[in-house]
């Protein structure tokens, strides 16, 4: 007789090990609810409902890290290790963030479905949470679809602006395409290992006869490398980073500072999780793939990136570097690597979130003014924004004693230790290329004269739309978003046939919008891009707790 | 041959063809018959693989409902074909494409006819769906049991899934009334 499997029943301890999910998916609902009951010129009282509920996650994660309970929950579904839980206080973080940007910038982009954007932006953030709590392949699954399905929609949100629909549309079309890969990635691995726990699959593969001789079959080979193609689509590694600069580009600029650091966390943790504990026993047989990749990504990366004359697609391009030093810790596969990993990630979202939030404040409401010129003398123009700018990029080019140094160097140490002196010396070279992109905005800033904008053309065509988005903003139908975004193409080639910096003059004439929850946000991560850079040693001790608990 | 090989090398000549059919039928209705033609195919194979419950799902949700609704939206769209009849101005990316997907079909083919792990998971008695089976006294049972005991979280997170896939219809469809 068999014994009866599948008995599981969900109890008490396991709704509170995932308690910081459960808030989070209270404040969406709660926010579609609070959406119904509000005017349209209250709407921004949906993001405090929001930014109300991350911080009660947030506050939940954090006293949870300090209780020190270590369990799986739902038989074995979903980590509530250290890990999982310092991936919610990043993920949560930000997405705090991106919530502090929104309000007064979405109104100026003409987006009017309030509610349903910040219900899909905690919605995102509860994906991206699950994601990196997964304890089984079919949650890696259906976490990545949940932050995926939200991040396309929110892509596409502002109606006005045709580059925001392509957005949506690439970024919909090209990741689909990846999911189908991790999915029959996993299939196979299911196939040939028997189980979709990731406990299971290193369990089964750590105690296999043929780990030790002639390594797994073609199967599992086949299933760990669709994996791989799946993972890095999601992290935008190259060569599968054709995507990510249109989309974060295109996306409305909060969606974009929190889905940089948000997807890469989730996926990321994910990403770790499953190659470098579950398939640990099998190292050798990824490490190629992977260490390919990486090495592609660091150079691909910054190269492109220093070729950029618009700040924002720079910014897309630094996320892809970014993702090449993360693989460098992925590939190292160590306990130390694994606590830089998750140390890399927590500093990249403190200074990341920053740089796009200055961006955002600089942004106009037809999505130009991000170039480089438009940064020009921006020192003398707004002193506040520019110094936040500056120590944010220099902490992205890595220059002590800022947080981004902090992450560098524990990545490029593990990896020294780890036995992976190559990839160091890779990345450290593409980080001096990251260095010239960076600093060239910060010398944009400070020693280059804004020039006066000369072209007739764009004067004429330039404020015109700003009048039509206002009534758009107000409610009007149809007439109004049709010629937004039939002005759009026209301003589009104006300002890139011109060539020149147009924007100069439109730039003075509308001034920076910061509202007071942007500057809160700025403020945030400047605080801790220096302080966690001035003291990282508690940054360091929770990463490496939370290694440890892994490879223990 | 056994009837069950019989079988597999039918439907898998009808379950390629059709696969093919999809991507390959330059009318979107072709298309979408040959989806449904596809879909019944995979039900047959879960009834060869004893999934009796899983067949019937697949043939009432997707070959019925969901593709009776993706039907109805295609010839309800003006069929315009005009963007697919234009020339192909990156004719290497279509070459290359093909290029990669005969390598990538001719590993997975080696990677599946080079067996497996799996039936040493079989043999260690890792293969609970079977257990459950046969200890339930069935497929119906046994899919419920799983679903509802140990598959309960990515059950209910499933739920969430669709929770943002309906706002994004509602957010994406609002918008294109309110553009026309």
């Amino acid at each position: 007789m068999h014994v009866l499997p599948f008995t599981y029943q969900p109890q008490g301890q396991d709704w509170l090990r995932i308690l910081p999910e459960l808030i989070l998916l209270a404040a969406a609902l709660l926010v579609l609810l609070v959406d119904l009951a509000l005017p349209q010129r209250r709407k921004s009282a949906l993001a405090l409902v929001g930014v109300a509920g991350v911080v009660a996650a947030f506050v939940c994660a954090a006293i949870m890290i300090g209780a020190g309970d270590h369990q799986t929950a739902f038989a074995g579904m979903i980590f509530s290790d250290q890990t999982a839980l310092l991936a919610d206080l990043i993920i949560l973080f930000s997405a705090g963030l991106g919530l502090l940007l929104s309000p007064g910038y979405i109104e100026r982009q003409g987006i009017t479905q309030q509610g349903e954007y910040y219900a899909l932006l905690l919605l995102a953030a509860l994906g991206m949470m699950v994601m990196a709590s997964a304890a089984n392949l079919m949650i890696v699954f259906v976490g990545l679809e949940v932050l995926s399905l939200a991040l396309y929609v929110l892509s596409a949100f502002i109606v006005a602006r045709n580059r925001s629909q392509e957005a949506g549309m690439k970024y919909f079309i090209l990741s689909s395409f990846a999911s189908g890969f991790l999915l029959y990635g996993m299939a196979l691995t299911y196939g040939a290992t028997g189980q979709t726990s990731l406990q299971g699959i290193q369990r089964f593969l750590g105690g296999h006869a043929l780990a030790t001789t002639s390594g797994f079959g073609p199967l599992l080979i086949a299933g760990l490398g669709l994996m791989a193609v799946g993972f890095c689509f999601k992290v935008s590694a190259v060569p599968f980073q054709a995507w990510t600069p249109d989309v974060y580009a295109g996306a409305p600029t909060a969606v974009t500072a929190f889905m940089s650091v948000g997807t890469k966390v989730a996926a990321f943790v994910a990403l770790a999780r499953v190659f470098m504990v579950a398939l640990h026993p099998v190292q050798t047989q990824w490490t190629p793939i992977l260490w390919a990749i990486a090495v592609l990504t660091m150079v691909g990366g910054n190269v492109l990136a220093a070729t950029q004359r618009n700040v924002k697609r720079m910014l897309a391009y630094s996320s892809i570097a970014n993702a090449g030093y993360i693989l460098v810790a992925v590939v190292t596969g160590t306990q130390t690597a694994f606590a830089a990993l998750l140390v890399y990630l927590a500093s990249y979202a403190v200074m990341n979130i920053g740089a796009f939030g200055v961006v955002l404040a600089l942004e106009r409401n037809d999505g130009l003014g991000t170039t480089l010129d438009d940064f020009a003398g921006l020192g003398r123009r707004r002193r506040g924004l520019a110094a936040a700018m500056a120590v944010f990029l220099f902490s992205l080019a890595g220059i002590p004693p800022l947080v981004g140094f902090a992450g560098k160097y524990y990545v490029f140490y593990a990896a020294i230790v780890g036995g992976h002196l190559e990839l160091a010396i890779i990345g450290v070279l593409t980080s001096v290329i990251g260095m010239f992109y960076y600093l060239r905005v910060v010398w944009a800033m400070y020693f280059v004269e804004p020039q006066p904008a000369t072209a007739p053309a764009s004067v004429v065509v330039a404020p015109a739309p700003e009048p039509v988005l206002a009534a758009t903003t107000a409610g009007t139908s149809g007439g109004g978003s049709g010629g937004v975004a039939l002005a759009e193409p026209a301003i589009a080639t104006t300002s890139t046939a011109t060539n020149t910096p147009a924007a100069a003059e439109p730039l003075t004439a509308q001034p920076a919008h910061v509202t007071p929850g942007a500057w809160l946000a700025l403020a945030l991560s400047l605080v801790l891009t220096i302080a966690l850079g001035i003291i990282p040693g508690g940054l360091f001790d929770l990463a490496n707790r939370a290694a440890s608990v892994l490879f223990h | 041959m056994t009837g069950a090989q019989i079988a597999f090398f039918v439907l898998a000549v009808v379950a390629v063809a059709s696969a093919l059919g999809v991507i390959l039928f330059r009318n979107a209705v072709y298309s979408m018959l040959s989806l449904i033609l596809n879909l019944l195919s995979l039900a047959f194979f879960f009834l060869t693989l004893d999934a009796m419950f899983v067949a019937t799902i697949q043939v009432l949700i997707y070959a019925g409902a969901v593709m009776i609704l993706f039907l109805f939206v295609v010839t309800m769209l003006s069929q315009d074909t005009s963007n697919t009849n234009g020339p192909d101005r990156l004719r290497w990316q279509a070459v290359a494409g093909v290029g990669f997907g005969v390598i990538l079909a001719g590993g997975l083919i080696i990677a599946l006819l080079n067996g497996s792990l799996a039936h040493d998971a079989h043999a260690a008695g890792l293969d609970t769906l079977s257990n459950a089976i046969a200890a339930l006294g069935g497929n119906t049972q046994a899919f419920g049991w799983a679903l509802f005991h140990n598959f309960s979280f990515p059950f209910e997170i499933t739920s969430v899934l669709i929770v943002v896939a309906i706002l994004g219809a509602v957010v994406l469809g609002r918008r294109l009334t309110s553009r026309n």
